[in-house]
């Protein structure tokens, strides 16, 4: 499954997350890092729908809260361990995924983003007001961390960063295996013309079922991740616009590559840092970015860097570049997005 | 003894009051190439998506290797082993030609197994180069679908059909948007594909290119089938002249 060509990107990767907290020391910047670690996984696992099978789904961010919702009850109502409950959360968010998806998965194009929309807001109307269950707007506290820390001589924030440092790898480790596996090829032949590939044999309602039900799995995954990160959960956390949120951080970072969900996390936690003092700009400055993107590349920043590399390295190896081969996957790919 | 691979019987299809189908029944046989043909608006095209799995029928039936297929999903039809290809090639636009033919292949194996299959195996590698080299594209792999030529494209779908390990393949115009050479160079191709033991039914539109590829002809006009038979007498039969050809068959 290592090869060479992705060996150097995955040292690079697992080098970053491991020396990241070396270089922002602080547990401000640490606790910044884990948030952008969790998005990372709740992008990745969209990424699944949107970037790999083409199901652009406003619902994760309904089934990242879903995921929060069953860890928060589990372990503040009902008292069980944060690890307990994690296998939960992810089978009722693939469950309610998969309900999602025989609902929704026969609609094309503008049909399924609206479905998702509406179903998404239903999952975040039954938490708002379902009190006996979720407790409203009062919200769910305490619920704990996975690890105690008592046991480990590092610090509690670094602690949670290291543990998602290996939660994302396992997570992004597993979207890849699955891409370089019959089910991404048949996922990308149905993104790219889903007549050819049912008259080839691919079942095509199937896959996409199963692409949407691991995808929603994984949001639900991050989300109760989320619920022990905060310790306190109210309604906002399944609101929709964590689903735009996230459909937005992808399309930023770069649908359907490793590290594009990292690149739109980044943003998305970074940004708001930055702008913390100018809170109104912050979402003008998103549109801006978004906007720019798409018009300009509409492959997000993890398809600029990667062009921007591949001359560098053709500078050092003395290859010619192709100049034909990205421009003609670049004006696909917005025909894709159309 | 003759082996039915593919028969119909009073299949029909409306759309509103229109019978664009109307009681076709026929039966293909093992081996032939079973071409099929008429003007505008005949119903060719159709018929086709009646077999092909595209549309369902209005009313009778469709049986291939001894399944009902009328209302079979499309990739189960595949799995049975009927390939095709589309009236205008269909084509997977980001594929390099490489990956084309391997997306094909790749709902070959099913199960688990296939779901989890890996994507580098050196079998599919081989297998996907050695129908490369069957449509004529050897060397071109990591070209692009929109870099090849009508008849490279046309070929390709051919390939992408036949990865899928057919015993009857469905081909949909075949010669649409070729020029006079490619057409026999295409004719030469299709006849290449019979010795590999693949029954074969087309629709086309070139008198010539059909009377020269087909075993058995059969001539359809507004919904209908009227004459079936072997070419030499489809050329001389006056209803078929009448409806169809307007002038003598062969002329083009």
């Amino acid at each position: 499954m290592i090869t060479r060509a992705n060996i150097f990107p995955t040292i690079t990767g697992v080098l970053l997350l491991v020396l990241l907290p070396f270089i922002f020391q602080s547990p401000y910047h640490i606790q910044i890092l884990t948030q952008l670690l969790i998005w990372a996984i709740l992008f990745t696992g969209l990424d699944i729908a949107v970037g790999h099978a083409g199901l652009v789904s406003v619902a994760h961010g309904a089934l990242f809260g879903l995921g929060a919702y069953v860890t928060g009850i589990l372990t503040v109502d009902v008292g069980w361990g944060f690890w307990s409950t994690l296998p939960v959360a992810i089978l009722v968010g693939a469950l309610v995924g998969l309900g999602i998806g025989l609902l929704t998965l026969r609609m094309e194009g503008h049909y399924f983003v609206i479905a998702t929309l509406g179903i998404g807001l239903l999952i975040t109307i039954v938490i708002r007001n379902w009190t006996e269950l979720t407790h409203g707007e009062l919200g769910l506290s305490p619920v704990p961390k996975p690890i105690s820390f008592e046991s480990i001589p590092l610090n509690p924030s670094l602690t949670m960063y290291y543990l998602m440092a290996i939660v994302s790898f396992v997570c992004v480790a597993g979207s890849y295996l699955l891409m370089r596996t019959s089910t991404g090829r048949r996922l990308r032949a149905i993104r790219d013309n889903s007549a050819l590939a049912a008259a080839v044999g691919i079942d095509v309602s199937r896959t996409r079922l199963v692409a949407f039900l691991i995808s929603a799995g994984m949001a639900a995954l991050a989300g109760s991740f989320q619920a022990s990160y905060l310790s306190y959960i109210e309604p906002s956390i399944a609101s929709y616009e964590v689903g735009f949120t996230a459909l937005m951080a992808i399309i930023i970072g770069g649908r359907a590559t490793v590290a594009g969900p990292f690149m739109g996390a980044a943003i998305f936690v970074v940004l708001p840092e930055i702008l913390r003092s100018a809170d109104e700009f912050r979402i003008i400055t998103l549109g801006l970015i978004l906007i720019l993107v798409v018009l300009f590349a509409p492959d997000g920043l993890a398809g600029l860097s990667k062009i921007a590399f591949g001359k560098i390295a053709n500078l050092f190896s003395g290859k010619p570049t192709n100049p034909n081969r990205n421009s003609s996957n670049v004006l696909l790919d917005r025909k894709d997005a159309s | 003894m003759t082996e039915w691979i593919l028969s119909t019987e009073n299949l029909s299809r409306s759309f509103g009051g229109l019978a664009a189908v109307d009681q076709v029944s026929f039966q293909v046989k093992k081996d032939e190439v079973f071409g099929i043909v008429g003007p505008n608006g005949a119903g060719k095209s159709t018929l086709f998506n009646l077999i092909a799995g595209v549309l369902p029928p209005s009313h009778g039936k469709i049986e291939a290797f001894g399944h009902r297929i009328d209302r079979m999903p499309t990739q189960k039809r595949c799995w049975l082993g009927i390939g095709r290809t589309f009236q205008a090639a269909q084509m997977f636009p980001t594929h390099t030609i490489g990956e084309s033919l391997l997306s094909a292949g790749s709902a070959k194996h099913r199960g688990v197994a296939g779901w989890l299959r890996p994507v580098d195996l050196k079998s599919d590698r081989q297998e996907m180069l050695e129908f490369l080299d069957f449509i004529g594209l050897a060397g071109m792999e990591d070209l692009l679908p929109s870099e090849l030529t009508n008849l490279q494209q046309q070929k390709l779908a051919i390939g992408m059909a036949l990865i899928t390990d057919p015993q009857l393949l469905l081909l949909d115009e075949p010669s649409g948007g070729l020029i006079e050479a490619e057409v026999l160079e295409l004719l030469a191709f299709i006849k290449s594909i019979r010795v590999r033991g693949i029954t074969i039914v087309v629709i086309d539109h070139k008198m010539r290119l059909m009377m020269n590829l087909s075993d058995r002809i059969m001539v359809m006009s507004a919904g209908k089938m009227i004459a079936l038979d072997v070419p030499k007498k489809i050329a001389s039969d006056v209803n078929v002249q009448n409806a169809y050809l307007g002038r003598p068959a062969g002329s083009d």
